[in-house]
């Protein structure tokens, strides 16, 4: 499990660069077309860096579950001793897991009615769009049990 | 139970065993939405996703980009010469170099965490050499560096002007001119500490003109980024969002281009941290979102509002409060999500009582970038103090001393807005 979470990250590593790299090129291309080629602004490209942004945003939880990048105060856990700090942490973990379960079931929600929607510039079904949801749900869910099942080794480790 | 304790105690019950914020902030919210049947549970989904969908946010990993890409081009080494030749030349010639390089660096990278790291890397182990007090050296390069969310660019703005529905633009023009106060106040008290500990000068006499155009030849390049971005938004060129990737390309031109100094895995890994904590921030955001909806549900910023106008009607005692309650925040909290949680609920109050929604933005920055160097959470101080391996109980009476500059800026600011409001009013007076 540990080697599949990683071998995930590496790949993530990759997909975001490349999020990065076609925002930077949508946006820069976005004013060299308004300035140095004087015609009339893409509408499309504004909305396109948009869409890109959710993308990277939605699959990207799940690296900030990996890392514990997710803004916390980690104050109480390492308090609490080994054995109920582990605890604690695999409660939090759990009330992370129950978030991400709801943003699933509501995104494949979400992205069904998406089916019946086009985006007002570029005219691609929301459906593309929306989709990150309930996908970048389960990546982060993916690296969410991995942790846990490390916490509880903490857990039974701190026994012994 | 009323819906509003339910909402507030379950959040802070969360928060306090370690759950992420942002997971605090959802789920407190859903146990409110479930228990009552007259919120629609897809209003959920839709306003997180409303919150991230919005093009203003995207200048934020661009802001962390500019600044850790010109890093990988070794700036901060660029910008001596032109500090020395500012400053080397005072009585503790080094630390005010390293609050000008800060001041500099700042203007290029939006975070103030990278400048943390960059600055104690290159400055603190110098500083000791030349016969500095340990704890003196480390703070100071703390206190430099929580300029960079200060001094435009700034990713605090950014994420300030989008929860407040504000100009970007505007906001981090306001900053620009009490940033610079900040650094230069902080410059007369470190002044002052090499007057008392007779620390050395970094060269006898001022180096001259030529020194200053040399510094200057080499500060150029790097300078092109505030350049860009300050330039870019006064001048109407572009929006902050498209001025944060001009700039960002620019920086990629220059280190892979002219510096040659940024390898190819480098730029993905650089890249892939910008993306990935942008997701964290955005995260926040969109949760933080429903937590904000339910709070105007049950009209919690009304009542907020007229239990604050019943005890005063000054706009100046509302702005020292607001001080107050991020200074305290900061000691605790990051700055990100404090700023999205609490933005919501102080909005009104301002607008009710007339303060200027720049003005009370610059100040809400500011309280939070001076929190980066409160403890036990202020983050400047631990990465400086990690980098450098000195205990960080050591470095707190000097902390606390040159906090003071910063502190007497963000008060007076809060008694003159004209400090913060000027600059944009005679720059961008649409915006203002």
């Amino acid at each position: 499990m540990k080697k599949l979470v990683d071998r995930m990250e590496r790949i993530q590593v990759w997909i975001t660069f490349g999020f990065v790299a076609a925002l930077t090129v949508c946006v820069t291309m976005q004013v060299f077309v308004r300035y140095v080629l004087q015609k009339p602004l893409f509408l499309w490209s504004e909305e396109m860096a948009r869409f890109l942004l959710i993308w990277m945003v939605f699959l990207g939880i799940g690296v900030g579950v990996k890392n514990d990048a997710h803004f916390a105060m980690d104050v109480l856990p390492p308090l609490l001793g080994k054995r109920w700090g582990a605890a604690v942490r695999l409660f939090n973990d759990l009330c992370m897991g129950v978030i991400l379960v709801l943003l699933l079931l509501a995104g494949i929600r979400f992205t069904y009615f998406g089916l019946f929607q086009n985006s007002p510039n570029m005219e691609v079904l929301m459906f593309w769009v929306f989709a990150s949801i309930p996908l970048g749900a389960i990546v982060a869910l993916a690296y969410l049990v991995e942790r846990m099942q490390s916490r509880v080794h903490d857990m039974r480790g701190a026994d012994q | 139970m009323n819906p509003v304790l339910l909402l507030f105690l379950s959040f802070s019950v969360l928060i306090s065993i370690g759950a992420p914020i942002s997971v605090s902030l959802g789920l407190s919210s859903l146990v409110v939405m479930v228990l009552d049947p007259n919120i629609p549970m897809w209003i959920a989904i839709q306003r997180s996703y409303n919150a991230v969908d919005n093009f203003v946010l995207l200048a934020i990993p661009f802001f962390i980009l500019s600044g850790s890409i010109m890093n990988e081009g070794g700036i901060t080494q660029r910008l001596i010469k032109l500090a020395m030749a500012l400053v080397g030349h005072i009585k503790g010639g080094l630390a005010h170099v390293t609050v000008v390089v800060g001041m500099i660096f700042a203007g290029i990278s939006g975070s103030s965490t990278a400048e943390a790291a960059a600055l104690s890397t290159v400055f603190i182990p110098p500083m000791w050499e030349r016969g500095y007090r340990k704890n003196f050296a480390v703070a100071i390069t703390a206190c430099a560096s929580s300029l960079g969310v200060i001094i435009p660019p700034s990713i605090l703005v950014v994420i300030y002007a989008a929860v407040a529905s504000i100009s970007v633009g505007a906001l981090l023009i306001a900053q620009a001119l009490p940033g610079i106060l900040m650094g230069l106040s902080l410059i007369v008290f470190s002044y002052g500490i090499a007057l008392v500990y007779n620390y050395p000068k970094e060269s006898e006499r001022w180096l001259g003109l030529r020194a200053l155009l040399e510094g200057l030849k080499e500060a150029i390049l790097p300078a092109g980024v505030p350049i860009i971005i300050v330039g870019g938004i006064v001048g109407g060129v572009f929006t902050a969002t498209e001025a944060a990737v001009i700039a960002t390309a620019y920086a990629l031109l220059i280190t892979m281009g002219v510096y040659r100094s940024l390898r190819f895995e480098r730029l993905v890994k650089i890249f892939a941290e910008a993306g990935h904590l942008t997701a964290v921030i955005l995260f926040c955001v969109a949760t933080a979102s429903i937590f904000g909806w339910l709070l105007a549900f049950y009209r919690v910023p009304d009542q907020l509002t007229r239990w604050f106008l019943h005890y005063s009607s000054s706009p100046t005692v509302f702005v020292l409060l607001v001080i107050v309650l991020f200074s305290a925040l900061g000691t605790f909290m990051d700055a990100v999500p404090a700023i999205i949680v609490f933005t919501p609920m102080i909005l009104p109050i301002g607008k009710a009582l007339g303060v200027h929604p720049i003005h009370l933005g610059a100040i809400v920055v500011m309280t939070m970038a001076m929190g980066l160097l409160t403890l036990p959470y202020g983050l400047c101080v631990l990465i400086a103090c990690a980098i450098s391996k000195f205990p960080v109980s050591k470095v707190l009476g000097v902390l606390y001393f040159l906090m003071i500059p910063i502190f007497i800026i963000i008060l007076l600011s809060a008694f003159f807005p004209e400090i913060v409001l000027i600059v944009p009013r005679l720059l961008v007076p649409k915006w203002v």
